[in-house]
């Protein structure tokens, strides 16, 4: 099994070197990259010469050679807008958005499992319509605007909820719950279906039949057979949180990775941008591989050998 | 039999009284059991009696969807509530009414005082936890003990039941046992604390041969050690005449005959246990063809009028298509529920 | 009520299903009733509403900024501005319609680009399996594991705003579910027994995909469309919010949403509406594709029935 492992640290890497050239890629071959940087209307002059300063003039092949350079060096040139090095500003952004990401997380996942539970022990009760509302509000409200509608209905109303900056509880509070609106919608549908796929199992009646408690067989029982497909959920919607904190960042005024994207995307600051992108992809790979090596521990029954198709998408 | 002393409670509401010596085990009446599917009400068990002693076997018999687990489920109280529906005139344990007892009440009794093992032993145990754990719990959840005492207690039923190693195997997990040894952990379960009855369904039916044998022995031995009741499900009339004192053929939820199980195998009064004893190949002697009962068991949503085996009955006249045949007695101990019960008997 | 066009349970049962039968369960259903009056109401105001609507979409006057709904018309005559005016004086309701406009057409054109790109894949992944399967599956698992906003706003970046652009760069976001689940039906068909008839006489491999897979996927891929139309409504209306999307002066419910960020405390609707609006659309066509989930699948389909016929009766 650790060979395995290895493999998978190897592909791993392989992948953030894929994923790096293609931004290579995609931001120095289509496009023009200097006029990306400067915009259109710059004079014929100016673009030449940003292209020299930048080194864009050279051969493909020799900045591509650069690029990977400063991957290895963990230097990702200095950022267009600020005149420091790149990464650390990127960097610097990520606690602000694991510190709201987290909150939200820990206000989703909860919720999400206690909804599942209270709904396989008592279905079609208030819990399973809580998690049909839920799960369809997540995929038909926008973030934006609920965040949008919560601060102009909750916070202009009151004062101690704040609608913008970073800070403790009162100003990742809103923010946080709009986050977590599409997550908590997803598990919780995902866990009650996995719950209740597990209840129909044969297991579950030699469990009533040695006299435990429907609560122990939920919670304990079903809830450890059902976690695998609940684990992979939850990594997925780490990582589309990810997708909800560029927005819900922007509106919130949240100094995180997400602001920080909007912010490098406006000012067209390539070097924030690819350290951004870089940043973001090691944050997916070490996601997936902590979701997989917790399949392990929750179900004895897998060892990893084959490749596991498990179904992901955070787009 | 156990260093270590983890009875289930035995107290409660006339358990274990002493003055009458014949009190049967458990004793059914009228047992009907309905299922409010999408697409009707369907009569699993329709109106069965059948009782049984202490330190008893019983050998319910039937094919499949002849309404025997259902039964039994019944009995014990773990038939889903909304969609099924049971009633019965009375489910006596020990001559105390079952439903009366409010569910956490029954949670004491199953698996304490009335423990089931169950078919398919590999589905019937959960994956996610080691044997010791699943074991442990029955003994952790009834009497309350410390982990340590449950492991303790754990192995020593695991070497009871004939596993092998017990003490490492305590950790390993359904997945790593074979078939007979997995319904052996399940045995091994269902008798942690020493139930008074023990129902097994069709326990062997998804084992070998071979593996079968050694289970049946299994359970005769602990039986012989405990004087515990037991109920046997199965379809093979091989099993029931091995083991059971007693024997119940049920069809299409109800039951057509009941009474000895020598008697009935060597003169059944039905057309339908007659058909099963003639169905069984034989070894020795002749070598005959094999002689199936004609056609198949009815969909329960859809059970005929008059007595439900005349479809399939040699011996159908036009009476049994209308009038439904009482389940009376024919003889001491001995019920039969067709219209030439008698005749059967006298050998006409 | 004809008996013949009520569900009957006894015909669901036996198979024996009409059209006519179908289309009633549709109706007594309540949401799925409302949501089919609702895109119904959608499609007409993209359309024709949009059209005939007095007020323009564009015409600005500035006499006229941020009025509330019911505001009546400038000179007093005519229509009233329904839904009050924006920023720029412009109608709410016009600008609301010709987002609806909007809205559809990259919903739909972004659906069928993702849908076609992706469903091809998928077949050929499914049907040929070995290298091919591999090969895009994990290209699938690759993009997948990507957050889809973050890609699209680098894609964005990198080609430019345009409608052209924005439209192929959601395609490119969300072909991926197209891909799974047109592979994982393909598979199964593959091992059917009509499928090794059809190879048997002598089909080549394009001509048994396309007479034989294909159709039985339409079903399946239509409802999945239909979701995914909900989907790329958000994601745009997402993008469009953070700038990056549909571009002034046209019209688009997220844009609208954005420009109405300033005026929260003072002019509620301008944030208000088209977030509804979104809400609405999604909604009504999440609603709607569960339904025809429910028609198509042929087990869930007399699950569906029964109960359709057992509100017909209650009618």
């Amino acid at each position: 099994m650790g060979r395995y492992w290895i493999r998978r640290l190897i592909q791993s890497v392989g992948i953030g070197w894929l994923v790096l050239t293609l931004v290579f890629l995609t931001t120095r071959v289509i496009g023009d990259p200097v006029r990306l940087v400067l915009g259109i209307e710059a004079s014929h002059e100016r673009v030449e010469l940003t292209r020299e300063t930048l080194g864009l003039n050279r051969s493909l092949v020799a900045q591509y050679a650069d690029f990977i350079g400063g991957v290895v060096r963990v230097d990702f040139g200095e950022s267009f807008w600020q005149k420091v090095p790149s990464l650390p500003i990127v960097l610097d952004r990520v606690p602000a958005t694991l510190y709201l990401t987290s909150v939200a997380l820990l206000m989703a996942v909860p919720l999400a499992l206690i909804l599942a539970s209270i709904g396989t022990l008592r279905p079609r009760s208030f819990a399973d319509r809580a998690i049909n509302v839920f799960s369809l509000g997540g995929v038909s409200v926008v973030d934006f605007w609920l965040g949008l509608m919560f601060i102009m209905l909750l916070a202009t109303q009151i004062d101690w909820l704040k609608t913008s900056g970073y800070g403790g509880f009162s100003y990742v509070l809103l923010p946080a719950i709009t986050l977590a609106f599409k997550p908590l919608g997803r598990i919780s549908q995902m866990a009650r279906t996995s719950l209740a796929d597990e209840m129909s199992k044969p297991y579950i009646r030699s469990l009533r039949a040695k006299g435990l408690s429907p609560k122990r067989i939920v919670f304990l029982h079903a809830m450890k057979n059902a976690s695998l497909p609940i684990i992979t959920i939850i990594g997925d919607e780490l990582i589309s949180l990810l997708n909800g904190a560029i927005v819900v960042e922007t509106v919130f005024g949240w100094p995180g990775l997400g602001q920080l994207t909007i912010q490098a995307l406006s000012r067209r600051d390539l070097p924030v941008i690819e350290a951004l992108v870089f940043v973001v992809t090691v944050g997916v790979i070490g996601v997936n591989l902590l979701v997989d090596a917790s399949y392990t521990y929750l179900n004895p029954k897998v060892t990893f050998g084959d490749e596991s198709r498990g179904r992901r998408s955070n787009s | 039999m156990s260093e270590v002393d983890v009875k289930g409670p035995q107290g409660g509401k006339g358990f274990g009284s002493s003055n009458d010596e014949a009190v049967p085990l458990l004793s059914v009446v009228g047992l009907t059991v309905e299922f409010n599917t999408p697409f009707g009400l369907l009569r699993a068990v329709n109106g069965v009696d059948f009782d049984l002693a202490e330190g008893e076997t019983l050998a319910i018999l039937g094919e499949s969807g002849s309404g025997k687990s259902v039964c039994v489920q019944a009995v014990m109280g773990i038939v889903d509530s909304p969609p099924g529906r049971v009633t019965a005139r009375q489910i006596l344990y020990r001559g105390s009414e079952l439903r009366d007892l409010s569910e956490s009440e029954m949670q004491k009794i199953r698996g304490a005082q009335i423990a089931m093992v169950f078919q398919e032993p590999h589905a019937a145990l959960d994956p996610a936890f080691t044997v010791g754990q699943q074991i442990g719990e029955v003994l952790r959840v009834h009497s309350g003990c410390s982990r340590a005492v449950a492991r303790a207690r754990s192995k020593e039923l695991m070497d009871r039941v004939g596993i092998p190693s017990a003490d490492s195997r305590l950790d390993d997990y359904p997945h790593e046992f074979s078939g007979g040894m997995c319904q052996r952990v399940m045995i091994a379960m269902a008798l942690a604390l020493e139930p008074k009855l023990l129902i097994a369904d069709e326990p062997t039916t998804a084992l070998d041969v071979t593996v079968q044998a050694q289970v049946l022995e299994l359970l005769q031995d602990l039986k012989a050690e405990t004087g515990m009741g037991l109920i046997l499900i199965t379809h093979d009339v091989g099993v029931a005449a091995e083991v059971a004192d007693r024997s119940l053929v049920m069809y299409a939820g109800k039951v057509v005959e009941s009474g000895p199980t020598l008697e009935v195998f060597t003169k059944p009064t039905h057309p339908y246990a007659l058909g099963l004893i003639e169905a069984i190949p034989q070894l020795e002697g002749r070598l005959e063809k094999l002689v199936p009962i004609k056609g198949a068991p009815p969909d329960p949503r859809n059970i005929p009028g008059g007595c439900a085996f005349h479809p399939r009955c040699s011996r159908s006249v036009e009476r049994c298509g209308i009038e439904v045949p009482e389940l009376r007695s024919i003889a001491d101990g001995r019920s039969s529920a067709c219209h030439y019960a008698e005749e059967m008997f006298r050998g006409d | 009520m004809a008996a013949e066009a009520t569900p009957d349970a006894g015909e669901a049962l036996e198979g024996r299903v009409s059209r006519s039968m179908l289309l009633r369960s549709l109706l007594l259903d309540g949401p799925t009733l409302f949501a089919m009056i609702a895109i119904a109401l959608i499609v007409f105001a993209a359309t024709v509403g949009a059209e005939i609507w007095p007020h323009d979409a564009y015409d600005q006057d500035l006499h006229m900024r941020n009025r509330p709904p019911m505001t009546p018309n400038a000179d007093g005559s005519g229509f009233p501005h329904f839904l009050g005016t924006d920023p720029l004086g412009r109608d709410i309701a016009a600008r609301l319609m010709h987002g609806a406009r909007v809205s559809l057409l990259v919903g739909i054109s972004g659906v069928t680009l993702s849908g076609l790109f992706g469903s091809t894949l998928g077949v050929l992944a499914g049907y040929f399996r070995g290298r091919t399967d591999d090969v895009i599956m994990r290209l699938v698992d690759l993009q997948a594991s990507f957050p889809g906003l973050l890609l699209a706003l680098a894609l964005l970046f990198v080609l430019g705003p345009g409608f052209f652009n924005l439209i192929i760069v959601l395609a490119l976001t969300r072909w991926m579910i197209y891909a799974r689940v047109a592979r994982s039906m393909t598979l199964s068909f593959r091992e059917s027994d009509f499928v090794d008839a059809a190879i048997v006489a002598g089909n080549t491999g394009s001509r048994t995909i396309r007479k034989h897979i294909v159709p039985n996927l339409k079903t399946s891929l239509l409802v999945l469309a239909t979701l995914e139309v909900a989907a790329m409504i958000l994601a745009e209306s997402g993008l469009s919010f953070l700038g990056f999307g549909v571009q002034p002066p046209t019209p688009s419910w997220g844009l609208m949403v954005a420009h109405g960020r300033d005026y929260l405390g003072s002019a509620w609707w301008l944030t208000t509406l088209p977030g509804l609006a979104i809400l609405l659309t999604a909604l009504s066509l999440n609603l709607f594709a569960n339904a025809l989930g429910a028609i198509t699948d042929p087990v869930r389909r007399s699950v569906w029935l029964v109960r359709a016929s057992a509100r017909g009766e209650e009618s």
